[in-house]
């Protein structure tokens, strides 16, 4: 049982929860000749500190799913609480603002703006948070720091490996300090190594306490997670920890 | 769920979504009770932005800004050359036309006429007279014209000149200037002494190159020492085709051999000083009567000139604004394509909580700056052909100092301007569609 409580003159419903995150019924369906479900209703709770992988083929819509999540896009049915607060009500701005504070993004093109560097790279989010340019810098310091990349701070993209560059992208992400982490196939463009690289430090991440969501379409990486979901053709179905 | 109801200005009630001020204060207040503040950027973060995106991308700077470049060097460049060309005409107008003031006798029979080199003593004096002169034409019939050292005879070949008569004064104030010999002076002119210059066409067509041997021309029977040939006289070329005597050896030869034609003094003023002296002329000739004396100004030129720099810079406006609207058209143009370019940017920046209000900040602050930066560039090019051009042609360049400072401005504005609708277009990118690809 949910206590139900309005908040503000007009009432976006914020609801008391232990969950991060909370998809109730949620649906996605793209408007077309013939509509495209490319989510079908779904209830999923993300509790924090959990390490979630999202698992299966192109097209199956996985990508929608982590959309919805990171607040780029909005179910067309259904609700999506993130702490509590109902952000089918919010407006556009209220939620550009909740996913610049609660999650982070990691992609499978890193996304690096070619012409920063790795430490302007990382500080990228900060921007928008009205902060001090030294006090951003020290931050996204910190973060490159934890990624192992303290001494690549003046590095532009361009000279850096692949891994470098993903894990410039994380640092990016954890820098805005954000509780839930959610990550594109963040390995898809690495070798091997880099890819266990990668996991590990996603996998230390969830240990401090960051709520990371994983989409890949790795079998030995998905199996590898506490938790996860498979979907196909936008159902999604909760795998059993045994069958792993 | 709970749907907010929001009254209608009393009139009804409606279900649905509340109105877009009510859902931001509901938006706001829930954030708040999770302890999220608004995303927000600061002006300095904007520009800092803004100088950082310019300057790291020179190449898309430079092609971005051409279109300012060439607008504001355009403008800059037409309105200096016309400005430069308008203060060398003008000063060549004020030199030769507009400093010339003449008085003639409303009177041309009376006698003594008041018009003689006496005159000019007291124009000289007055403030503002360059030189006064006394010029005039002796015409008539029954002139004989012989050069020779002895009478002509009857019979011998005659040549019909034009005849000048002016003071030494009167030489100076129309710019006689000799190639041999030398002018006469007051005292040549005084004495009564009967010497002559001969005009440059005359002497040619006299056969004479020089006056090393003491030419004599006959007028009449009067005998006139050629003591120089004059090559240009600007303000009255056509002395050249003819003979030019002083006055006191004319009233040797006048009434006799020919009659005053058009006596006049000739004024040269210092520039805008024309129309006072045209006043005060008549007065300083013959005080007691001085409307017998007629002064001919030449039309003010402040006026002409008024009427001139008027068309000319509404002409240059039209210019200078068909100029810039190409800069920014251009620009608009270059930006656009910018951002079709930078989806990924645009997507990446509002994945990490850039709100739509600040891409559109982000694409007009750069808009701007790179303007401005068109707006200086195209300054400096236009100073260079003003340079150019004015130092090939021998003008004096000028250039209002308030179009340098105001360039960059305008090309700034032409930035803000020109930026407005792909900053519109940028903040509507989809951030999902501009990450996919």
């Amino acid at each position: 049982m949910r206590a139900k409580t309005r908040v503000g003159p007009h009432a976006v419903e914020l609801v008391g929860s232990d969950w991060e995150m909370e998809l109730e019924q949620a649906a996605v369906t793209y408007p077309a000749a013939v509509p495209v479900r490319a989510l079908r209703p779904v209830s999923l709770r993300f509790a924090a500190a959990e390490m979630v992988a999202v698992a299966g083929r192109s097209g199956s819509g996985k990508s929608t799913l982590l959309n919805v999540l990171g607040l780029l896009d909005r179910p067309t049915q259904g609700r999506y609480f993130v702490r509590g607060v109902d952000t089918s009500m919010l407006s556009e701005s209220a939620l550009t603002s909740l996913r610049g504070r609660e999650f982070g993004f990691v992609f499978q093109s890193f996304h690096l703006l070619a012409d920063r560097t790795a430490a302007e790279n990382a500080e990228l989010g900060l921007l928008y948070r009205g902060m001090g340019a030294s006090e951003r810098r020290a931050k996204a310091c910190d973060a490159l720091e934890r990624v192992g990349l303290g001494h690549r701070l003046s590095a532009m993209p361009g000279t850096l490996s692949g891994g470098e560059q993903q894990r410039v992208a994380i640092a990016r992400a954890l820098a805005q300090r954000p509780r839930v982490l959610l990550c594109d196939e963040p390995t898809g463009n690495l070798d091997r190594r880099n890819s266990e690289l990668v996991t590990s430090l996603l996998r230390d991440l969830a240990a401090e306490g960051l709520t990371v969501i994983m989409v890949t379409h790795e079998l030995q990486i998905a199996a590898a997670m506490p938790r996860c979901l498979d979907i196909d053709d936008g159902v999604i179905t909760e795998r059993d920890p045994v069958s792993r | 769920m709970i749907w907010p109801k929001i009254p209608r200005r009393g009139r009804s009630r409606r279900r649905g979504p509340p109105i877009r001020s009510e859902r931001r204060r509901a938006s706001a207040a829930a954030l708040a009770a999770i302890g999220v503040e608004r995303s927000r950027l600061t002006a300095a973060d904007a520009a800092r932005e803004a100088l950082v995106s310019v300057t790291r991308a020179p190449l898309r700077t430079v092609l971005t800004s051409v279109g300012t470049v060439l607008a504001v060097g355009t403008a800059i460049a037409t309105i200096g050359l016309s400005d430069s060309a308008a203060g060398a005409v003008s000063g060549t107008f004020d030199a030769l036309r507009a400093t010339i003031v003449t008085f003639s006798d409303n009177n041309r029979f009376r006698s003594p006429p008041d018009l003689t080199d006496e005159a000019e003593k007291p124009l000289d004096r007055l403030n503002g007279v360059v030189r006064a002169g006394l010029i005039w034409e002796l015409g008539g019939g029954g002139r004989l014209y012989q050069v020779g050292r002895t009478q002509p005879e009857p019979g011998q070949p005659q040549i019909g000149l034009p005849i000048a008569v002016a003071s030494a004064g009167g030489l100076a104030t129309i710019g006689a200037a000799v190639s041999a010999g030398r002018l006469y002076d007051v005292g040549l002119d005084h004495r009564g002494t009967q010497v002559a210059l001969l005009g440059a066409t005359a002497a040619h067509q006299l056969g004479i190159t020089g006056v090393g041997e003491s030419p004599v021309i006959f007028i009449g029977s009067v005998p006139f020492t050629v003591v120089g040939i004059v090559r240009r006289a600007p303000l009255d070329p056509g002395v050249l085709l003819g003979l030019i005597i002083p006055p006191g050896a004319a009233e040797v030869v006048a009434g006799k051999f020919g009659v005053d034609i058009g006596r006049q003094i000739v004024v040269r003023t210092v520039p805008g000083a024309a129309q006072l002296i045209g006043r005060q002329g008549p007065y300083a000739i013959d005080p007691l009567n001085p409307h017998a004396i007629a002064a001919s100004v030449p039309e003010d030129p402040s006026a002409l000139r008024q009427s001139v720099n008027s068309s000319l810079t509404s002409l240059l406006l039209a210019i200078a604004l068909i100029a810039l609207g190409v800069g920014v058209i251009a620009i608009a143009n270059t930006t656009l394509l910018s951002v079709l370019q930078r989806r990924a940017e645009i997507g990446l920046r509002r994945s990490v909580g850039a709100a739509p209000r600040h891409i559109a900040v982000m694409v007009v602050s750069e808009a701007v700056l790179t303007g401005a930066i068109g707006g200086l560039m195209g300054t400096s090019v236009g100073v260079l052909i003003i340079s150019a051009v004015c130092a090939s042609r021998g003008w004096a360049p000028v250039l209002d100092l308030r179009l340098l400072l105001a360039a960059p401005a305008v090309g700034a504005l032409a930035g803000l301007l020109a930026g407005l609708y792909p900053a519109w277009r940028a903040s509507r990118v989809s951030p999902i569609s501009a990450l996919q690809r």
